[in-house]
């Protein structure tokens, strides 16, 4: 699915966390929201899933007007920075849990939910993990099942919050290779959010860099890396300090 | 390199004579206080024997006054669960003008004395009270009899499942409700499936709380039920009457019940709260 974002705009009473920004991310596009921590990032993601409301601008799904839908009707998988496991229910009764409370949208019988639901662990390499409790599994495993648990809902967008952004350099590494795979393999529009630049440049399709409250250049990882369009943008890319910042 | 120090052991150390006395201390404060009263309740109680324990307990107004207590805490307890699970979402999942006013007014009950608060049932609903002349021209009968017992029982028992329960999902955040609403999941779903479970321990401690001061509670009632025996008598109540009739075998009971509600509740609520410690993560 297109999303097209324009001209969005939220304030916090007076702070004003998004300033007129605009954003068009194609069919099957993996596209990284890139920029310093209170940049507005999760604010833009918050508004592209329907978790928050923007004060004026407009957010087209497929050129329709999603802007005033809200995120039940969206059909956005959403994967928190935490990644937000319901720590009461089972790994299982977590991938299952949209399939659940949408039965009459899904159509499925029990049998077929809990087939399903292994298929998802054994898409994310989880296999036989139904009966696992979320405190039993680390922080990669964790990370997957939320990723499971969004797909489950066969959502037409993937929305993912610094996904890799608690876990450790190695499992990292390991683990965007694997989404980005995964996400050809969907063929899903894709929007995740980090403040590493190397993970932006290396997995995305195109990069959106972001300064406070804007959009400071929008490129293939190419474009913005050989041709930054601002100061911020080389310095973000390339200063010597930057990569102190992003950790 | 610095070397990193074991924080789990004290490096305090006090003289071991300072220790001994304060152990001494608490010891012999928990044991004049607290275990020589319950041990006084039960001996009382037994002083003539099971047999004259078991007759005091089931004579017809020590059973109209459990049936009373029962029927008081069995209104009042569900009651503030409802309005403790209500104020508590509120207020920690959402922002609304009075929110701080809310807060405040939850407390209100612990901060008046329960004397105050059964007298301000009688001032309202009192036979010269605002609402007196209405409810009598209906022939509805509050202060003096039932309904006013529940009343000053469930606003004296008011705070119990709320306070457990704010910071409780204020500390718990919402992200899993809004993976929840992600999903596809509505409001009311999320509530049963989500927030709910999530806190089960919390809410159980706060109605095991709730639970065991609308059974014991004394002031507030005693104002408003007009201590008719076999019909507007409590325990505790009952209890005081007994006393006043110098049956001590009798008072001490049935408060011997009351005492066995708290140890019950006491081990209820340790395990309440060794699961809470588990589960947090
Ligand atoms: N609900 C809110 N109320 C008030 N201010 C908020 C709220 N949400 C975000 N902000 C502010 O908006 C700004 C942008 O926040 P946002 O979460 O979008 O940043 P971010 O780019 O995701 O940062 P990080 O990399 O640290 O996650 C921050 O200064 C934040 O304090
Ligand atoms: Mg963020």
């Amino acid at each position: 699915m297109r999303i097209e974002a324009q001209q969005l705009a939220r304030r916090f009473g007076a702070f004003v966390a998004l300033d007129g920004v605009s954003l068009s991310v194609g069919e099957g596009e993996l596209v990284a929201l890139l920029g310093p921590s209170g940049s507005g990032k999760t604010t833009l993601l918050r508004l592209v899933a329907g978790l928050d409301f923007p004060d004026s601008g407009q957010i087209l799904f497929d050129g329709a007007d999603a802007t005033a839908v809200p995120i039940q009707k969206r059909q956005v998988g959403f994967v928190f920075q935490n990644y937000a496991l319901f720590r009461h229910m089972s790994v299982g009764q977590n991938v299952a849990f949209g399939l659940e409370v949408n039965r009459k949208k899904f159509q499925m019988t029990g049998r077929q939910i809990r087939e399903r639901v292994s298929e998802l662990l054994r898409l994310v390499q989880l296999p036989g993990f139904e009966n696992r409790r979320p405190h039993q599994l680390s922080g990669g495993q964790r990370q997957r099942v939320a990723l499971a648990r969004a797909l489950a809902i066969e959502p037409r967008i993937l929305l993912l919050d610094e996904p890799f952004g608690a876990l450790d350099a190695k499992v990292r590494k390991e683990l965007r290779a694997w989404v980005r795979g995964l996400q050809q393999k969907l063929k899903i529009t894709t929007i995740f959010v980090t403040h590493d630049q190397e993970e932006a440049l290396e997995l995305s399709d195109r990069v959106v860099v972001m300064n406070h409250a804007r959009i400071e250049q929008i490129g293939t990882p190419a474009e913005v890396y050989d041709y930054p369009a601002t100061p911020f943008v080389w310095e973000f890319l390339r200063g010597t300090t930057s990569r102190e910042l992003a950790t | 390199m610095e070397r990193i120090i074991p924080v789990s052991h004290p490096t305090i150390r006090d003289p071991w004579p300072i220790r001994a006395v304060l152990v001494g201390v608490a010891i012999a404060f928990s044991v004049l206080f607290l275990l020589v009263p319950l041990f006084a309740v039960f001996y009382e109680a037994f002083q003539k024997g099971v047999f004259a324990y078991l007759s005091a307990i089931q004579k017809p107004a020590a059973q109209s006054a459990i049936q009373l207590t029962l029927l008081v805490a069995s209104i009042a307890v569900p009651a503030n669960l409802i309005f403790g699970l209500a104020a508590a979402w509120a207020i920690a999942k959402f922002q609304f003008p009075g929110k701080s006013l809310l807060i405040s007014l939850i407390d209100l009950p612990f901060a008046v004395s329960p004397v105050t608060s059964g007298l301000v049932f009688v001032l309202l609903f009192g036979a010269r009270g605002w609402f007196g002349p209405l409810l009598s021209a209906w022939n509805i009968k509050i202060i003096f009899a039932v309904p006013g017992i529940v009343l000053a029982t469930v606003f004296v028992t008011f705070p119990f499942v709320a306070r457990e329960l704010i910071p409780l999902l204020q500390s718990q955040g919402s992200d899993e409700e809004q993976a929840a609403l992600s999903l596809g999941a509505n409001g009311w779903s999320t509530f049963w499936r989500i927030t709910v479970p999530k806190a089960r321990w919390g809410i159980l401690y706060g109605v095991i709380l709730c639970n065991a001061r609308a059974m014991g509670e004394f002031g507030a009632v005693s104002v408003v039920s007009g201590h008719i025996r076999g019909l507007t008598n409590t325990i505790p109540l009952h209890v005081e009457v007994l006393y006043n009739d110098y049956d001590y075998v009798g008072a001490f009971a049935v408060a011997s019940l009351l005492t066995l509600l708290a140890l019950v509740t006491l081990v209820i609520k340790g395990l309440l709260t060794w699961r809470m410690q588990e589960r947090a993560f």
